[in-house]
């Protein structure tokens, strides 16, 4: 799935800017998670998403180590400009959406993203 | 090949909590090894980079490359592990509700350093906790 298409299923806000690139990269699987150690432990596959209600460093960081390159934070808080600076550096994208973790994992499954297998 | 850099990490110092695990994943990249590898190292370098900072009173984090071993070596100012079998306990945590608040706190970070490297040593006492890490150049 498209990153436009994901935004348009969840009611999301792109928060940066995408490169064409990151327009035309598909995604497949998702893992959704406040816990960071259980990312840090769990995640096998960089072109998973990451689906999110920690809004904050800690939640970029993660994502850096593990090559992850695309959050959707769940429950629309707002990101600072320190997020925003490691994502650009980074490469990463960011969405925010007003679902509830549970909705935006229901919705983007149903649409045939798929549980990463652990 | 025989490099090696130290990087100071401080006491509930969540600002920058991350950034020493950021700088060595950009020197590992920098010498071209193989991103799946990378990954495993800068997992164990970030759980080691966080346990600093939340249960130590400070301490650093140093990357050695011997030959065709890259070898991480956290170093902290105590106050220790009481009983180590325990804090290798998947699960096992004494953190506090802040940090679990911020994402850490599961208990998983000495097991996934565990995990995640070729060889795991830890030694600890009240003086100060050193965890090294080593893995084999792929
Ligand atoms: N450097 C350290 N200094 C003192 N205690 C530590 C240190 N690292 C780990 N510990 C202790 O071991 C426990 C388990 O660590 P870990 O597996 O990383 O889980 P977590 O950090 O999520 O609590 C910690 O809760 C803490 O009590
Ligand atoms: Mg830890």
């Amino acid at each position: 799935m498209k990153i436009k298409q994901m935004i348009d299923l969840i009611n999301g806000k792109l928060v940066n800017d995408l490169t064409k690139e990151k327009m035309e990269k598909r995604y497949q699987k998702a893992f959704a998670c406040d816990l960071m150690s259980d990312c840090l432990a769990f995640v096998n596959d960089e072109d998973c998403i990451l689906i999110t209600g920690l809004m904050n460093k800690q939640a970029l960081r993660t994502a850096e180590m593990l090559d992850i390159d695309c959050i959707i934070f769940a429950r629309g808080k707002k990101i600072n400009d320190e997020m925003l600076e490691i994502a650009v550096h980074n490469n990463m994208t960011l969405i925010t959406t007003h679902y509830t973790l549970f909705e935006v994992s229901g919705i983007l499954y149903q649409a045939g993203i798929k549980a990463l297998k652990i | 090949m025989n490099i090696d850099f130290e990087i100071n990490i401080y006491h509930e110092d969540y600002h920058n909590a991350g950034s020493a695990s950021s700088e060595i994943k950009k020197y590992l990249t920098q010498l071209g090894l193989n991103p799946k590898f990378i990954r495993k190292i800068v997992i164990s370098s970030y759980e080691a980079e966080m346990n600093i900072v939340i249960h130590s009173l400070g301490g650093k984090l140093k990357l050695d490359i011997i030959g065709n071993h890259i070898i991480l070596t956290s170093i902290d100012k105590g106050p220790g592990i009481r009983d180590i079998k325990m804090a290798l306990t998947e699960g096992f945590s004494t953190a506090s509700k802040k940090v679990r608040e911020m994402g850490f706190g599961a208990g998983m970070g000495l097991p996934n350093m565990k995990k995640n490297s070729d060889k795991f040593e830890i030694k600890s006492s009240p003086k100060g906790t050193i965890v090294r890490l080593s893995w084999v150049i792929e």
